[in-house]
């Protein structure tokens, strides 16, 4: 009998377009110190020896990403947008996604990878707060950026994605906040995607120091491109002892990106993080949101919704992950699929020996729309410690014929029911979040998606 | 012109079986109705089948008002030419307002559906449609909180009864189904939602109440008594037959029923 051995090709390396040289290059383009250059010829090296994601992989098992043409990919596409000092010269989609006109502690634009726009609000430089790209800190705040960078909380071993992140990011948030500072208005970043082919590798690193207060609220969207496009995104939380950090995330690329993500907040003692997210766009997404909740008394929260239709594919992982003693976790999610659109929820509760006094909770709902649309919702438990509270629920269901004929007894027409009938699904999530511009923006998507 | 809805030789049926035989009745604007009897004789299901629920099979006949046979028409078309149903079970919905719901719906009614923004194109202006639901929910004895509670979430169900009658202030329908209001009142909760009911009740509207007792005729009062047993009606008279019934039952009847179909 012949020998066989199959190769597993690597359609990243096959393709060409990203590469070690790629990201020599950009590190030669940037300027950057020796060890950031290093960090990226790490994670490059990891990213080579990691195989890539396919659906015998349990995380990956309902999302098939084969369907990706990384050939037809670019890394930095440039923008034709040149960097503006003032919000009112930029074009209109930038403004809207930056909330023009309401009050803010910063802004920043980015255009594949690209500042196009930052401002910080005056005051803030003398307590200490930061607030730039990625890039500028390497430059500005190397001792913090070496400290934090995919060390203790995303590492590029982690996963084929992060590793790429690693070793290619360019563009995305650093936030500093030194301790016992509050930042009273939310950063505002938007992160564009502009052009065919355009890949992106945005990595966010917030850091907020003890008892600091600090709200991020990113938007993300894209021009209508012809062919495909890619981002490819970690956000890193370090929330201090007893900080208090939120971050809000509107994702509403166009149906050609394809949308992969690694969010994490490393939790110190008492402190609080929260995650608001609206994920509207998207050809296919894979987000991971993890909260490792290692501090003692240390909270974790989350209000999601989603909502896709057309051929959209949306996976979404969320680890609530308990270590420290007497932590909490809190975590909706609601979402609605039409078309023959699927979503997908994977949400795990981890309890270690260690994390005593755990109260977590996990609720993930989900309305078909059409009945082609699918969804899937798997939550689940592990639980090492014995005086916890930990409880879970998922529900996929349609619009109830009951309440339809209800409103309709009442003149209102069929759309108008359903769509009446969606928002309200989707309030008691908008009713926990905080920020209202969050709030309203999402409300006014769902809406638009809901009568198109 | 008084409309009159009218309901011809109507036959439905539940889940396959015959629950509605070939029923005959005529409100008028201006009137009221009562329709009493025991459990199972139909009665729900003519209230249902009369706003259109899907579950309820038309076998035959004709429901008329105004010119139209509103069982060609969805329940939202009925409901705009005039006709309401006050709901036995009113439905719950979360996340949906009352006052939201009750804005839409005045606004469907009143021409002017409410567009994607949440905003009226057309129909009553914000202000003039708030200071309807204040007066109207003083009428009531209903709280203000309850315009921003969701829509029947949580109400009691005398709350709920009320809620429904709300509808019917707002929505001002020219034929009105009250499909067993009482059920479920205590005795203060039944004596105000009467009186609203009462202070509603006019030369333009006709009310068809649809009760097992008598006891809510206490508070209206009836133009016409109407006995339904299996399917049909089988008497009809004046406000004296309610009290007849209310003292002998519904046995007299339901003897001829059985021996008729023997």
């Amino acid at each position: 009998m012949a020998q066989q051995s199959t190769i597993v090709k690597d359609p990243v390396i096959e393709a060409g377009v990203f590469t070690r040289h790629a990201t020599l290059a950009l590190s030669e383009r940037l300027n950057e110190p020796e060890w950031m250059k290093e960090k990226r010829q790490v994670a490059w090296s990891i990213f080579e020896e990691m195989p890539m994601p396919t659906t015998s992989d349990e995380d990956w098992r309902r999302t098939d990403i084969r369907s990706l043409k990384w050939d037809q990919l670019q890394l930095s596409v440039d923008s034709n947008l040149s960097p503006v000092s003032k919000l009112a010269e930029l074009p209109e989609h930038l403004r809207l996604a930056l909330d023009e006109g309401l009050d803010a502690s910063g802004r920043l634009a980015l255009v594949n990878g690209q500042v196009v726009y930052h401002e910080l609000a005056e005051g803030l430089s003398e307590q200490g707060v930061v607030f730039t790209d990625m890039a500028s800190a390497v430059h500005e705040h190397p001792e913090l950026v070496q400290q934090y960078f995919m060390t203790e909380c995303v590492a590029p071993s982690e996963g084929k994605f992060p590793a790429l992140n690693g070793a290619l990011w360019q563009g995305g948030a650093f936030i500093y906040v030194p301790k016992g500072v509050e930042v009273k208005g939310p950063f505002q970043v938007v992160v564009a995607l502009e052009g065919e082919g355009a890949a992106i590798f945005p990595h966010t690193l917030i850091i907020a120091e003890r008892f600091a207060k600090v709200t991020c609220i990113e938007e993300t969207v894209s021009s209508d491109g012809a062919g495909q496009a890619l981002n490819n995104g970690i956000v890193e939380i370090v929330a201090g002892d007893g900080a208090q950090v939120r971050y809000a995330e509107v994702q509403r690329w166009g149906e050609n990106v394809f949308n992969f993500n690694t969010k994490r907040a490393i939790h110190h003692p008492d402190s609080l993080v929260v995650w608001e997210m609206g994920q509207l766009g998207g050809r296919l997404t894979k987000t991971y949101i993890d909260s490792i909740l290692r501090g003692n008394g240390s909270s974790a929260e989350l209000n999601g919704v989603y909502f896709v239709g057309d051929k959209q594919h949306l996976d979404l992982d969320t680890l609530t992950h308990h270590i420290g003693l007497s932590t909490g976790g809190d975590l909706l999610l609601k979402g609605a699929a039409r078309d023959s659109a699927r979503a997908v929820f994977q949400g795990m509760i981890k309890i270690d020996p260690t994390g005593q006094q755990t109260n977590s909770y996990l609720k993930n709902e989900n309305l078909l729309l059409s009945d082609h649309a699918r969804s899937d919702s798997i939550p689940s438990l592990e639980i090492d410690a014995n005086d916890v509270r930990a409880s879970h629920g998922a529900t996929v269901s349609r619009v109830d014929e009951e309440y339809i004929f209800y409103l309709q007894s009442r003149g209102i027409s069929r759309n108008t029911a359903v769509r009446m009938i969606v928002e309200g699904f989707f309030s008691s999530v908008f009713d926990r979040m905080s920020e209202e511009r969050v709030r309203e923006k999402l409300a006014a998507a769902v809406s638009a998606r809901i009568g198109d | 012109m008084t409309s009159t809805l009218s309901i011809k030789d109507l036959r439905v049926s539940v889940e396959g079986q015959l629950i509605l035989k070939g029923l005959d009745l005529e409100v008028k604007q201006g009137e009221v109705h009562a329709l009493m009897g025991p459990n199972g004789s139909g009665k729900s299901t003519l209230a249902y089948s009369l706003m259109g629920h899907p579950k309820y099979e038309v076998e035959g006949g004709e429901v008329w008002l105004k010119g139209q046979n509103i069982l060609e028409l969805t329940p939202d078309e009925r409901a705009r030419l005039g006709l309401f149903l006050a709901f036995q079970y009113p439905t719950v919905i979360p996340g949906v307002s009352l006052a939201n719901f009750l804005r839409a719906a005045v606004n469907a009614i009143r021409g002017g559906e409410v567009n994607g923004n949440g905003k009226a194109q057309v129909g009553v202006p914000i202000a003039e449609f708030r200071k309807m639901l204040t007066e109207k929910m003083e009428l009531l004895q209903m709280d203000k909180s309850f315009a921003r509670r969701y829509l029947n979430d949580g109400f009691s169900g005398g709350e709920k009864k009320r809620a429904e009658i709300l509808q019917m202030a707002m929505l001002e329908p020219e034929i009105a189904i009250l499909d067993e209001t009482d059920s479920g009142l205590d005795i203060d909760a039944l004596r105000i939602v009467s009186e609203g009911v009462n202070a509603l009740s006019g030369p333009h509207m006709g009310i068809l109440v649809i009760t097992h007792y008598q006891r809510i005729l206490n508070y209206i009062q009836p133009d016409f008594v109407h006995v339904m047993i299996n399917g049909r009606i089988v008497a009809s008279g004046g406000a004296e037959l309610a009290h007849e019934l209310e003292a002998q039952g519904y046995d007299r009847y339901l003897k001829q029923v059985s021996e008729v179909s023997r």
